[in-house]
């Protein structure tokens, strides 16, 4: 292998340890839509809930975020957001909210 | 007056000087920061959203979000933080060991509410608690917290009330 060649690898592999790829997405809480949403899509979407009030009428995820947008918090990482949704009717979204519990 | 040899007192002197010399002990400041699991906004008092008889469970949570602790029976909510304040880790060789000293304050906020869901009463509390935690050969002692954000210490479920007469 030529010597360029050797420094051309060797600069790929530093541009990619210099910047992690983000996780986050920015639109992917967007599918919140109030009077819209089910239960079995926010179940689909966002996995089973972190706690669960009011027999279910309300229901909460941990959700980290990072420069690209919001995603779920991986194992033993303390997450930045707490979500609320809360369900009308039994199934159906009524209200939510997005509320930030931690640091940067 | 009892005389000591010269011979004993320098050979005293000589196994204490060695002793310093061949253990280590390197302090390490601790910066001021939040604990890694811990919330970061609580307020330094109740809410002013939190009205007594008025705010309601649901209102509690979409503004505070998930709690850190709740009842079986959901009759509390419990919200809280613990900030270290900074303290020092002694890393000790060749034991080795890491005791660390750290003042950490802790706020916690209890939210009860009545059987309908509607607030009943707040607890607001904050304390600065000196600790001491340690950590060797594989081994971490953790030092109690003076309140516990979690509410561990609270009622699992409502007290049981006298029926209306």
């Amino acid at each position: 292998m030529s010597v360029l060649l050797k420094w051309r690898a060797l600069t790929l592999l530093l541009v990619g340890c210099a910047s992690a790829p983000l996780a986050g997405q920015r639109d992917w809480l967007d599918f919140l839509s109030p009077g819209m949403t089910t239960r079995q899509l926010v179940t689909e979407r966002l996995g089973s809930p972190d706690a669960v009030y009011e027999g279910g009428r309300i229901v909460a995820y941990w959700i980290a975020a990072d420069e690209g947008g919001y995603y779920k918090p991986r194992q033993g990482r303390p997450p930045q957001y707490s979500l609320i949704v809360v369900f009308r009717g039994g199934d159906v979204l009524d209200r939510h909210s997005l509320v930030k519990v931690g640091g940067d | 007056m009892v005389h000591l040899p010269a011979l004993r007192i320098r050979a005293a002197a000589g196994l204490l000087t060695a002793t310093l010399l061949l253990g280590c002990v390197i302090p390490i400041p601790v910066p001021a920061r939040y604990h890694y699991s811990s919330r970061q906004n609580m307020s330094q008092g109740v809410p002013e959203f939190i009205v007594q008889g008025k705010t309601t469970r649901e209102e509690v949570l979409l503004a505070l979000g998930q709690a850190d602790g709740a009842a079986l029976d959901e009759s509390w909510l419990c919200y809280g933080c613990a900030y270290g304040k900074g303290g020092v880790v002694a890393f000790i060789y060749p034991v080795p060991a890491a005791p660390t000293f750290e003042s950490v304050e802790y706020t916690r906020l209890v939210v009860y509410f009545d059987v309908s869901g509607v607030v009943e009463r707040t607890q607001f509390e904050k304390r600065t608690c000196g600790e001491v935690g340690a950590s060797t050969e594989g081994r971490e002692i953790k030092p109690r917290p003076c309140i516990d954000v979690t509410g561990k210490d609270l009622p699992l479920v409502r007290d049981k009330r006298r029926m209306p007469e």
